[in-house]
This record gives structure tokens, C-alpha cells and sequence, in this order.
């Protein structure tokens, strides 16, 4: 099993990537659909109300207020729970995939994203008792971490593995250290030796300038590798958790798009040293190589503009939530009631189907009957 | 295919009742010779009792003393005949001699029809010898079967023979452990019946011995035997059943049979077994690598840190691990396009699930739809 193989059978890849147009379209259904759920759930309640009076989010408002839950997320570790990286990358992306399904509208996210959060705790190895977990919180009890939780693992098709670009990272970082060393193991295609490699690693221009001017040294390269791991890893944990990138894109084509951004010329290369060429078949490797490369500056263009993103307009923010508190399907506003009554068989009235009750009222003093002789129930007399 | 071939041998129906007893050759009869015993040659099938036999043979091949039959006999290949009806021996045998060439199996065609064909065709063969019709033709032909298919003939014939010692070999062992059970039924038996012997001797002698009570003496003895008899049954129960497992049940299934270039059609195709292949113990995959090459190990500060740190080598940390993984990591899904791949997997299977998926969350309450119990 080659590596790309690998990533082909995770659920990652089956169920969570998508084409840039299949994820516009499945947003834009998913809003038009809780728009109009919401429409005759107003209907239903206010009979003789006006159904035009209700005015939905659209699909970028929905994204804008996912992406403010996230950004809250994100900052809420930052200062409060303190949990490792993974766990907050992870929390996020199931806010993501939740929202690529459900509506703001149908489900508010400043419910849904502690409960994500909670879930990633679980799912990443950082568990605590809801208990303490919900202390991290204003105004939060367990039942309202726990309600959502459900509902947001069905939305997740139950895959929890998120593949993340961090441990990718290192390992790329790792590899580079070793090539500016020249001490890497080369592939079989390429005919150089370690040392040729890293000869050719020094002569690579900087950053910003074209030409090759001055030659490195092993210790500059090495420290120019740092600071670009450093940088790429800042690129990962903001902005490539936020924006689309992990449903368009795979971990290892996010972490060197990141790289790409910071430092284009040590990355090209880095990249022609895995496709090598001698090995024959080289137009094929050629078209893969460009095919790469177009993908990773595609990825990196996304990367770049979710910097803009990251600015949020607090007034603009304010007036989505205010139209969100207008149009929030009343029939799922009550998440806990909608957990205990899927739990305990009442309707949202907190009353029993008649015949439900009776049957359950039966099945009840059976058990408690059977329950009082220790040894069950006693032999029939004839 | 006519029925007119004549009766053969001396057989006339006038003379039916004599024709058991009286010798045609020497008019001996069984009257006056009552262990009398008659033979015929499958040359010619004429009777004749055994005198006549070591009488006109020992020197060697003679002709046929029957009168019109000048067949040259020899004294080996006479035999008792199994039959009363001497055409009845006669075509047993023909049947014998022709099942032992045409001995192909139902396995090896390929449908019912062929297999039925074939005996058909064997039949006819058959027919043909037994009463005369075409005798060269049939015999050249049989004699060019037999000739071109040496091999598969052998195969079935050793196929068969295997199955029958197999059976014999199996009915042997079954005979052979009802006799050891019957063996130790009886030793069981006697010792037994010896042990109850001692026992009431003991009892006489202790009560000829001592002058304690008679009646407790007897209930002592009694409890002692029981106690024994108890026992043995345990050591019995213990040892080891003769009932070995039978090596023959998994004889009994056969290898394939030789094939042969056959004339007749329908002959399933003999595919020779694949040489078995070295066993793979993980079924074809392998820890091949496309992008990177993993070393023993790296330098890098972020693990090396670890290496020196005794809560980490203590559990047998490999850091061998974290490379491979940290490096498949960065590298896995690299030369997969999402937009290329998924293209068309969104269209057809994508969209629907999704539907289902927010249908089942959506809907939810009105319908109740996600009342998992």
C-alpha cells in the first residue's frame, strides 16, 4: 500500500472531500432546505401569520457566523481549557462538516460547537468528565453539551478520524533537516548522492529574490528551515483550519501549500526531489509532478485569502445574530427538551402518545412484578 | 442391430434336464459321479467336466472335442462357470473385458448428457460383441481405445483400486476395535466377578478369624467391595477409549484423474492443480513507500529531547514509529486530486447520501425519525 492508497480509505477522503462546485451546491441546499423548514415550522405555529415576513440567513451569512463559532472555539482554548492543538483542530473541523448538512438556522451553532468541542475531546485522547468540561464555560451545564451530541455525530456520519497537516508537517521538517544535512536517504529514481542534494539545496535563491546570488551555509539552510516550519505550522493552525482546505485538499498537498506560501523556492524543489525522472516513465511523473504543483498553489491561493477572513466584522456579526434570533427554526431551539424527549418517549408537549403510555405502563409493572421474587416469577398451579 | 445371432454350445432344448449332468464329452453322468464338476473355456464355451479337462489339455493346447468346434483350447484358461446359463457367463464376461477398457467416470464429463452418450456408445459396443454383429470392426475398435487412452485406463483403474482397499482397509479397523471392545467387555467382566470372589473370602475369613459381630462384619465387607468396585469403574472410565480416529475417511477422497486426448466428446477439460505459491502472509500488501525513503533515524530536537528521557525509553518508546508515521503522514494523499477523483462521485453518490443524512436530522421530530430505539 503506497501512501496515497492509504489516505484513499479513510472516511476523510470517502466522505469529507468534496469538488469546490459540490460543496457550493450542498451548502446552498442545505440552506434552501432549513430556510424553508423554517418557513412552515413559523407557519404551523403562527396560523394566520404572513409566511413572506420571515426573513432566512443566506448561504455567506451562515459561513460568517460557523466561522465566528470556530474563531470562539479556537480562542476559548487558547485562554481557558489549555487541551493540545489536535483537539481544537479536530473540534473545528466536526463544526465544519456539522454545518456542511445542517443550517445555522436548524440548529444554532452556539450550542452546537461546545458539544463538537467535547466530542473532540474524546475522539483526540483528552477526555474529562462533562462535569468539569462544562465549568470551562459561562452559563453551561453538562445536559447542554451533552443534548447536541447525538445529533452532531449522526451529522458526522460517525467518521471521527479527522486527518490533520500537523504530524505531516514534521515529517516533512524532519526529512529537510536531514536533506540540508545531507544526510537523507534518496529515493531510487534520483541519481545523486545525499551530498549532490545538498549542494544543490544551498545554491536555492531566498524567498523573495529570483536569482541564486549567495551560497548558504549548512547552518543557514538549517535555520532558513526552521523558520519556515515555524511558519507554515502558524498557516496550519489558523487559517487552514478554518478555511475549506481540508475538504478540498489532502493533509500532505495542505501542510506543502503552507510551506509554498512561506518559502516557494526550498518547496519546488523539495518537490522535484519526489518525483524523480530517471527512472523512466518520465512523462508520466512530469504531467503527476505539474499536477501537484498546480493543486498545492491552488490550495496555497485559498490559504493566502483565508487571511482576510480571519478579520471579523463585529458589526456585521451582530446584525447576523440578531436576523438569526428571528429566523431560528422554533422547533429546535430546545435541544435538551428534544434530548429527554427522544430519551423518554414524550412528545415536545411533554406528554405520551396515549397508547405508547399504556404500553409502556404495562411493560413497567410486569418488570417491577418479575423484579420482586429474586428468583423470578413463581410456578403456575394447575 | 438384429437379434439372430445363433445359441452357442451344446444346448438344445430337448435335452435341457440332462444337460447339467451328463458330460457331452465322456457321457459320464453326475448319477454315478456326484462331485462331478464342469468347466468351460471362454473360447468357445462348451462344458465339460474336470476329467475331461485334465484328460485332453495336460498335454498342452488340443482342439475342442465338442463335434463342429475346432477351437484350440488351452487348459489355463478353463474355469468354473458362475452362471447356470451359459450365455448369461458369456456375456458377463464380454461385459467384464469391455467395462475394464471403457472404465471413464460421470466426474469427468462435463454434463450429464455426454456422460449418457458415452454409455450409449458403450453399449452399442457391447451389444455388438455379444451377439456377433460387426465382431472385427468392434474389436479394432475397442482394441484402438484401449490403445490410445493406455493412460487414463490406468489412472481409473488405479483410482478404483484405491477406493476399494481404502473401503477394505476402513471395514477392517471397524472390525478390529469391535474386537477390542468385546476384549475388554470381557476382561471387565471377569475382573469383575474375580474381585467379588476375594471379596466374600475375606468376609468368611475375617468372621472364621475374629468373634466380632457377624452381621457387622458382612456390612463392612459389603462396603469395602462397593467402595473397589467404585473405584475401578473410575479407572476404567479413565483410561483412554480404544476408539482411535480413522485414518481411512480421509483416503477415501481421491485425486484427479489422468487425462487423455478421447474420442468421445464432452470430456471435461483436465486442469492441472496450480502450483501452490509461497504462503504471503499479508495478502499482497506491502510497507513500499512512493515519496520518501525512512531512515534509522533523524536528528531532530523535538524527539531527540525524548530519547534521553527514561519515562519514554522505559515502555519501549520506538522512535522508529514516529518517523515512519510523521513521514507517511506528510506524504500520503499527495498525488490524489480531490477535484479530479471526486468529480464524478459527488454527482451520483455524494448528494443523495447528504439528502438522507439532513433528512434524518432535519426531519427529525415531525416524523420522529430519530428514535434510534
Amino acid at each position: 500500500m503506497t501512501e496515497d492508497e492509504i489516505f484513499k480509505i479513510s472516511t476523510q477522503y470517502r466522505l469529507w472531500t468534496f469538488t469546490p462546485k459540490a460543496l457550493e451546491s450542498l451548502r446552498g441546499n442545505t440552506n434552501s432546505t432549513a430556510a424553508e423548514r423554517v418557513r412552515a415550522a413559523f407557519n404551523r405555529i403562527h396560523e394566520d401569520g404572513d409566511p413572506q415576513s420571515i426573513e432566512c440567513l443566506t448561504v455567506a451569512e451562515e459561513q460568517k457566523l460557523v466561522l465566528h463559532f470556530c474563531i470562539q472555539c479556537l480562542e476559548s482554548n487558547k485562554q481557558v481549557m489549555k487541551l493540545p492543538f489536535n483537539v481544537v483542530a479536530t473540534a473545528v473541523q466536526y463544526i465544519k462538516r456539522f454545518y456542511l448538512y445542517n443550517s445555522p438556522m436548524t440548529y444554532s451553532p452556539s450550542k452546537i460547537w461546545k458539544a463538537a468541542f467535547y466530542l473532540a475531546t474524546k475522539t483526540e485522547g483528552a477526555h474529562s468528565t462533562v462535569e468539569a468540561f462544562a465549568k470551562g464555560f459561562d452559563r453551561t451545564v453538562p445536559e447542554d453539551i451533552l443534548a447536541p451530541e447525538f445529533i452532531l455525530t449522526q451529522s458526522l456520519r460517525y467518521a471521527f478520524d479527522i486527518r490533520h497537516p500537523f504530524r505531516g508537517l514534521r515529517g516533512g521538517h524532519i526529512e529537510l533537516i536531514a536533506l540540508a544535512t545531507g544526510k537523507a536517504a534518496v529515493l531510487p529514481g534520483i541519481n545523486r548522492s545525499p551530498s549532490d542534494l545538498q549542494q544543490e539545496m544551498l545554491q536555492l535563491p531566498a524567498p523573495g529574490s529570483q536569482s541564486s546570488t549567495t551560497k548558504e551555509t549548512a547552518a543557514m539552510m538549517l535555520k532558513r528551515i526552521h523558520r519556515v516550519y515555524g511558519r507554515a505550522d502558524g498557516i496550519l493552525r489558523s487559517t487552514a483550519i478554518l478555511s475549506d482546505a481540508y475538504f478540498l485538499y489532502t493533509p500532505s498537498q495542505i501542510w506543502l501549500s503552507a510551506f509554498l506560501l512561506v518559502d516557494e523556492p526550498l518547496t519546488q524543489w523539495y518537490i522535484s526531489t519526489k518525483f524523480p525522472s530517471d527512472l523512466g516513465e518520465s512523462d508520466r511523473v512530469a504531467v503527476t509532478k505539474d499536477k501537484v504543483l498546480a493543486t498545492l498553489k491552488s490550495c496555497a491561493a485559498l490559504l493566502e485569502a483565508g487571511n482576510e477572513i480571519l478579520n471579523e466584522d463585529k458589526a456585521e456579526l451582530s446584525r447576523i445574530a440578531r436576523k438569526l434570533k428571528a429566523c431560528q427554526n422554533p422547533d429546535k431551539v430546545d435541544l435538551v427538551g428534544l434530548n429527554k424527549a427522544q430519551k423518554r418517549d414524550t412528545t415536545v408537549d411533554g406528554k405520551l402518545d396515549e397508547s405508547v403510555a399504556k404500553r409502556r405502563k404495562l411493560e413497567r409493572e410486569k418488570v417491577m412484578k418479575e423484579g420482586d421474587d429474586l428468583f423470578g416469577p413463581g410456578l403456575v398451579k394447575e | 442391430m438384429s437379434r439372430t445371432a445363433p445359441r452357442l454350445g451344446p444346448t438344445a432344448p430337448k435335452k435341457l434336464v440332462e444337460d447339467g449332468d451328463i458330460c457331452p464329452v465322456c457321457k459320464s453322468s453326475r448319477y454315478l459321479n456326484p462331485n462331478m464338476v464342469f468347466k468351460v473355456n471362454p473360447e468357445c464355451y462348451h462344458k465339460m467336466c474336470e476329467s475331461c479337462v485334465d484328460r485332453i489339455f495336460s498335454h498342452g493346447p488340443a482342439p475342442c472335442p465338442i463335434a463342429g468346434c475346432r477351437r484350440t483350447l488351452r487348459k489355463a484358461r478353463f474355469k468354473k462357470p458362475n452362471f447356470e446359463d451359459i450365455q448369461i457367463e458369456r456375456e458377463v464376461d464380454i461385459r467384464r473385458r469391455v467395462a475394464s477398457v471403457f472404465n471413464r467416470r460421470e466426474d469427468e464429463f462435463d454434463t450429464l448428457l455426454d456422460y449418457n452418450n458415452y454409455l450409449n456408445e458403450v453399449e452399442d459396443i457391447t451389444f455388438n460383441l455379444i451377439h456377433k454383429i460387426d465382431l472385427d470392426a468392434t474389436e479394432k475398435k475397442l482394441a484402438a481405445y484401449a490403445d490410445s487412452n493406455k493412460q487414463s485406463i490406468q489412472a481409473n483403474v488405479s483410482r478404483a483400486s484405491q477406493e476399494t482397499t481404502s473401503f477394505q482397509a476402513r471395514q477392517a479397523a471397524e472390525r478390529e476395535q469391535e474386537r477390542l471392545r468385546r476384549e475388554a467387555a470381557r476382561r471387565d467382566d471377569e475382573e469383575k466377578k474375580r474381585i467379588l470372589e476375594e471379596n466374600r473370602r475375606n468376609i468368611l475369613n475375617t468372621l472364621a478369624t475374629t468373634d466380632g459381630d457377624a452381621n457387622r462384619i458382612a456390612k463392612e465387607g459389603q462396603r469395602v467391595a462397593l467402595k473397589k468396585s467404585s473405584a475401578r469403574r473410575a479407572l476404567t472410565d479413565r483410561r483412554p477409549d480404544v476408539v482411535a480416529s480413522d485414518p481411512f475417511t480421509a483416503a477415501t477422497a481421491n485425486g484427479n484423474a489422468d487425462g487423455g486426448a478421447f474420442v468421445i466428446k464432452g470430456l471435461k477439460k483436465v486442469v492441472e492443480p496450480e502450483a501452490e505459491k509461497p504462503y504471503d502472509p499479508f495478502g499482497g500488501l506491502s510497507d513500499e513507500t512512493q515519496y520518501y525513503v525512512l531512515q534509522d533515524t533523524y536528528q531532530y530536537e523535538d524527539v531527540d529531547k525524548y530519547m534521553s528521557d527514561v519515562q519514554y525509553t522505559a515502555g519501549g518508546y520506538d522512535f522508529g514509529e514516529w518517523y515512519s508515521r510523521a513521514l507517511c503522514e506528510a506524504f500520503s494523499g499527495l498525488g490524489v486530486f480531490i477535484g479530479e477523483e471526486t468529480s464524478g462521485r459527488d454527482a451520483a453518490a455524494a448528494v443523495p447520501i447528504a439528502m438522507a443524512a439532513t433528512a434524518a436530522t432535519v426531519v427529525g421530530v415531525e416524523k420522529s425519525a430519530d428514535d434510534v430505539f
